[in-house]
């Protein structure tokens, strides 16, 4: 049914044209439901154009025309304002019997009917929109908007300004319904949200729009309502719940929240309430979470470390008392396990104190790994606190020397023949590990001291388990530290193999050679290694030695052939590295005769007895020359092993003691070792290599201030020793005085002088 | 250049001057021995075991203790314009009352007498011939400038602290480092300005340290008492 429509207006009667638009426009405001046939549309969209356009009939003057029509419109615009303003009381007064959903509801009706209304009647009043109005806004005016931003802002301007507290009240009521865990309406609060958006008007540019309403009326209170809740039921869970229960707790409200900007709100609130709500549940209480990570830590809680670390990396600094305390407990617990094995006692092996030290970085590595993302930072305080306990614990005590010594030693026991890592694989897999301690060791060149000792002797003794091992390993050295630190590691291998090649040719020469039966009978087989001087950690032997006859024959053999390949070369034998089989063919209770396994010199020793049964102590030592200290433990082996026998029987071997060759000799194994490291040996080799590494740091000290000091000319000493200090720290650290001492050492040689305020400079 | 417009002093004058001195005219007929030498130093009044003696030695770069050449025995007195015995005993008094009072001329002094003490074919001053320069330099009464202070006998403790540590040699660094430190511990004798990464040399950083326990050691013993 369509409303009756009153009779069509006298286009220039301002009282006359209202009365007709405001009956239409209430019908488009109250009964809109009904229908707006197309004819009253029309007729009243007519009135409002005539209206606009009389005067421009009556007058015929332009100028006069544009300012009635200006006039015109302006009434017409003030009394829409008006009628608003009447209609938005009559609105305001019937939600003052609602409250809570009720008033949500309500105000949701009325403003949806409303905004519609007002597309109706913006279209309505198109012609002023396009004309008047528009004029308007060109010339600047402010507050003159078009038809439908009129509506938002009357809307805004006299029932918003009055109704949004309780408005808000009723919404913050339901979030916190919903917060403490009821179902709510969240349709409503969503439409709320939109139509608090939609009235966001930009007044300079009303072709755009702000999000200042929505912002001061709506995100303002709610923050602040989700800061009350936070803050007294955080502080309620506290006290009830231990701080692993809050942190689920803490966590899951965050995400909860984060999933209710999703929901109903307006992103742009997003970053707020997340600072708030980490405010509130994170920052609020760091102290008492950090207070936690100690316990946690001590507990390995994983888990729960994770979560800790997941909340305090969200909040401005909070992890950085949490990295300290990190540190110092990976300390703490790399000096423990270090005390554990030094609880053993001297006689430790290296493999237990590497495996100490590897174990307590393998499981707070994992940690860092899983509980705390791989952070870079933790990274780096896993690895200062590491840095710390492998170079600075109660076995180093006597200097930081031990722990590259004693790792270079386990290294050595896996590569040599013998060991226990049976799969390739996995010791591959124990070498990387050893990398990783080696990674911390401050003395590198420790390492690399006594690493080089022991690999001359696999190489020498040809004790190696594997090539590729053994190559594996100086690749990752290389790999770490540089060519220079493993130069000479890499020429020894090639000597090894040089070597191999030369024994083949001196094979071919010895066929060729022109022996007599005699010579061809006593040959020696016979192995030869030729090893450079300045690669090779070798000293010449210590003690005076008369090879067998047999020995020198050979030796002086491979010298001729080798002296004519490469003329002008020095050989040096070192025969304390020399060994060789001998066969006992004199005791007579085997078939197969023994074959014993001996160095050069018990080989020199016992095959004095192939003249004589019987011999002294000064015998033996006149035809040998070995130093008592040599002699004496190598037949005190063979005594041992019953080779000899000495009399007077029991005594120590000693100028007054005589040896007799044991005839009744026995032996489970055909082959018999007698060549066994002699205690005392070890003892000054370690006590030798610590002596060299002195030298060696004070070389490098003073080539490193030479070096520099080429290149600068002139310099601080503070910078020098500074740089000194930079040069060489990946080798060693080098400490201040010593630094200093070298300093005057090169004064001294009149590399450097001093001059005036402390400068140092270069003496060409 | 400097010195001959300077001085403007004749060099034949000089140079009569400096044959009245020499021993040996023939064999040696540019050099003054120590016999000339000491004579010389008598008729211009300056005693052989002072502070003065030495700085006589820079003026004239004698080549050792007690040695002049004539080229730096011509040179040294034309720069200051002496030419004759008389004005050159007033120079060397003048000198006298300088070298306490002025620290340049006297660290001049003090580092030539280095090499001037040197035993042939050595790089490092012998012990014994540093202690006794230092005694000449570090105290009153030869012309030298105090190191002994109310609160600290710094001279002796020096040489009893070297005696500690075996009498050791003194590089030309020490020997000239030792002089600045001398200075250093005259403006504060509680070492604020020393470091232990500063530049000074081994020796004195470990004196320096001696010097903390000794005081500590007194202070402790008058805690006792």
């Amino acid at each position: 049914m369509a409303p009756r429509i009153p009779p069509t207006p006298h286009k220039d009667d301002l009282g006359e044209t209202w009365a007709f638009l405001q009956s239409g426009i209430e019908n488009v405001m109250v009964k809109l439901d009904d229908g707006v046939d197309m004819k009253t549309y029309m007729a009243l969209y007519t009135a409002v154009h005539n209206f606009c356009t009389s005067h421009k009939a009556v007058s015929g003057q332009a100028i006069q025309a544009q300012r009635g029509a200006h006039l015109l419109g302006e009434e017409l615009y003030k009394k829409l304002g008006e009628y608003l303003s009447g209609y938005l009381e009559n609105v305001y007064t019937q939600s003052t019997s609602h409250a809570e959903e009720a008033l949500l509801g309500f105000y949701m009706r009325e403003w949806s009917r409303y905004t519609t209304a007002a597309k109706y009647i913006n279209h309505l009043f198109r012609y002023l929109n396009r004309h008047w109005v528009k004029r308007e806004i060109d010339e600047g005016k402010k507050s003159v908007y078009d038809v439908y931003t009129l509506h938002l802002v009357r809307w805004r301007d006299d029932f918003f300004k009055n109704v949004h507290e309780k408005v808000m009240d009723a919404v913050l009521n339901l979030v916190e319904k919903q917060r403490n865990g009821e179902t709510i309406e969240q349709s409503q609060i969503k439409s709320i949200v939109d139509s608090f958006v939609s009235l966001g008007l930009d007044e300079a540019d009303p072709t755009k729009s702000t999000l200042d309403v929505y912002r001061s009326f709506f995100a303002k209170p709610f923050l602040a309502a989700t800061r009350t809740y936070y803050e007294e039921e955080s502080r309620q869970f506290v006290a009830e719940n231990s701080v692993v229960e809050y942190m689920k707790k803490a966590e899951a409200r965050l995400d909860e929240e984060k999933a209710r900007v999703g929901l109903y709100l307006h992103p742009d609130i997003a970053k707020h309430l997340t600072e708030t709500c980490l405010d509130v549940l994170v920052t609020a209480h760091s102290e008492l979470l950090r207070d936690e990570f100690q316990p946690l830590l001590d507990n390995e809680r994983q888990e729960d470390l994770a979560r800790m670390y997941r909340l305090l990396s969200r909040i401005k600094d909070g992890l950085d008392p949490l990295r300290t305390k990190f540190e110092a407990h990976v300390r703490k617990a790399g000096l423990a396990a270090v005390e554990k094995v030094a609880a053993e006692g001297e006689s430790f092996e290296p493999k237990m104190y590497v495996d100490a030290l590897l174990s307590v970085h393998t499981r707070y590595h994992s940690l860092v790994k899983e509980a705390f993302n791989g952070e870079s930072e933790f990274v780096r305080s896993l690895d200062n606190a590491c840095r710390e306990f492998v170079n600075r614990n109660k076995i180093c005590k006597s200097g930081s020397t031990k722990t590259p010594e004693l790792l270079a030693r386990y290294t050595d026991s896996l590569l040599k023949k013998g060991s226990k890592a049976a799969e390739e694989s996995e010791l591959e897999e124990m070498l990387v590990q050893i990398m990783t301690v080696f990674k911390y060791i401050e003395d590198k060149d420790v390492f690399q001291k006594f690493y080089s000792k022991m690999l001359a002797k696999r190489l020498v003794h040809v004790s190696s388990v594997s090539d590729d091992a053994e190559t594996s390993m100086i690749s990752k050295l290389k790999e770490a530290c540089g060519f220079e630190y493993t130069n000479k590691l890499q020429r020894m291998f090639q000597d090894i193999q040089i070597s191999k090649d030369l024994n083949a040719s001196y094979k071919d020469w010895l066929d060729k050679s022109f022996l007599d039966d005699d010579d061809r009978k006593k040959l020696v087989d016979s192995h030869f290694q030729i090893l450079g001087t300045g690669f090779w950690p070798l000293n010449a032997p210590s003690t005076d030695f008369l090879a067998p006859p047999e020995i020198v024959k050979t030796a002086e053999r491979f010298q001729k052939f080798y002296f004519d390949k490469h003329n002008g070369r020095k050989l040096t034998w070192l025969w304390q590295l020399c060994k060789g089989e001998i066969k006992a063919n004199y005791i007579k209770n085997t078939k197969v005769p023994y074959t014993f396994q001996v160095s050069t010199y018990q080989m020199g020793i016992l095959l004095l007895f192939n003249e004589s049964d019987t011999l002294t102590y000064p015998d033996i030592q006149k035809a040998t020359t070995l130093t008592p200290e040599i002699l004496d433990p190598n037949l005190s082996i063979f005594l041992k092993a019953k080779v000899l026998t000495i009399s007077p029987e029991g005594s120590k071997p000693g100028p007054g003691s005589t040896f007799k060759l044991n005839y009744n000799f026995k032996n489970k194994k055909i082959k018999v070792n007698l060549n066994i490291q002699i205690k005392s040996e070890q003892k000054v080799e370690t006590d030798d290599t610590h002596k060299t590494i002195e030298e060696d740091r004070k070389l490098l000290l003073q080539s490193a201030i030479v070096r520099i000091m080429k290149s600068r000319k002139k310099m601080k000493h503070v910078q020098l020793v500074q740089e000194v200090i930079h040069q060489v720290k990946s080798r060693f650290p080098p400490q201040v005085p010593d630094i200093k001492k070298n300093i005057e050492a090169l004064m001294e040689k009149d590399y450097i002088e001093r001059l005036d305020g402390d400068e140092i400079a270069y003496i060409a | 250049m400097y010195f001959q417009q300077g001085g403007g002093v004749p060099t034949p004058a000089l140079n009569q001057i400096f044959d009245k001195y020499r021993e040996s005219p023939e064999e040696n007929p540019d050099g003054i021995g120590i016999e000339g030498a000491m004579r010389y130093l008598g008729d211009i009044e300056v005693e052989l075991d002072e502070v003065t003696c030495l700085a006589i030695a820079e003026l004239l770069q004698s080549p050792s203790m007690g040695e002049f050449t004539r080229e730096g025995f011509v040179n040294g007195w034309r720069s200051t314009g002496c030419d004759t015995v008389e004005k050159m005993a007033a120079h060397a008094a003048n000198l006298r009352a300088r070298i306490p009072t002025e620290p340049d001329l006297f660290r001049r002094v003090y580092r030539f007498t280095f090499p001037l003490c040197l035993v042939q074919g050595q790089r490092n001053l012998q012990f014994e011939i540093a202690v006794e320069q230092w005694n000449l330099f570090f105290t009153p009464p030869k012309g030298g400038v105090a190191w002994n202070t109310r609160t600290t006998p710094w001279l002796d403790w020096w040489v009893e602290f070297l005696e500690g540590r075996g009498k050791r040699p003194v590089n030309k660094d020490l020997w000239q480092q030792v002089e600045v430190f001398m200075r250093k511990c005259h403006e504060d004798e509680e070492f604020g300005w020393w470091s232990e990464d500063g530049a000074w040399p081994g020796a004195i950083d470990d004196f320096v340290t001696w010097v903390r326990e000794r005081r500590g050691k007194a202070e402790g013993a008058m805690e006792v008492e």
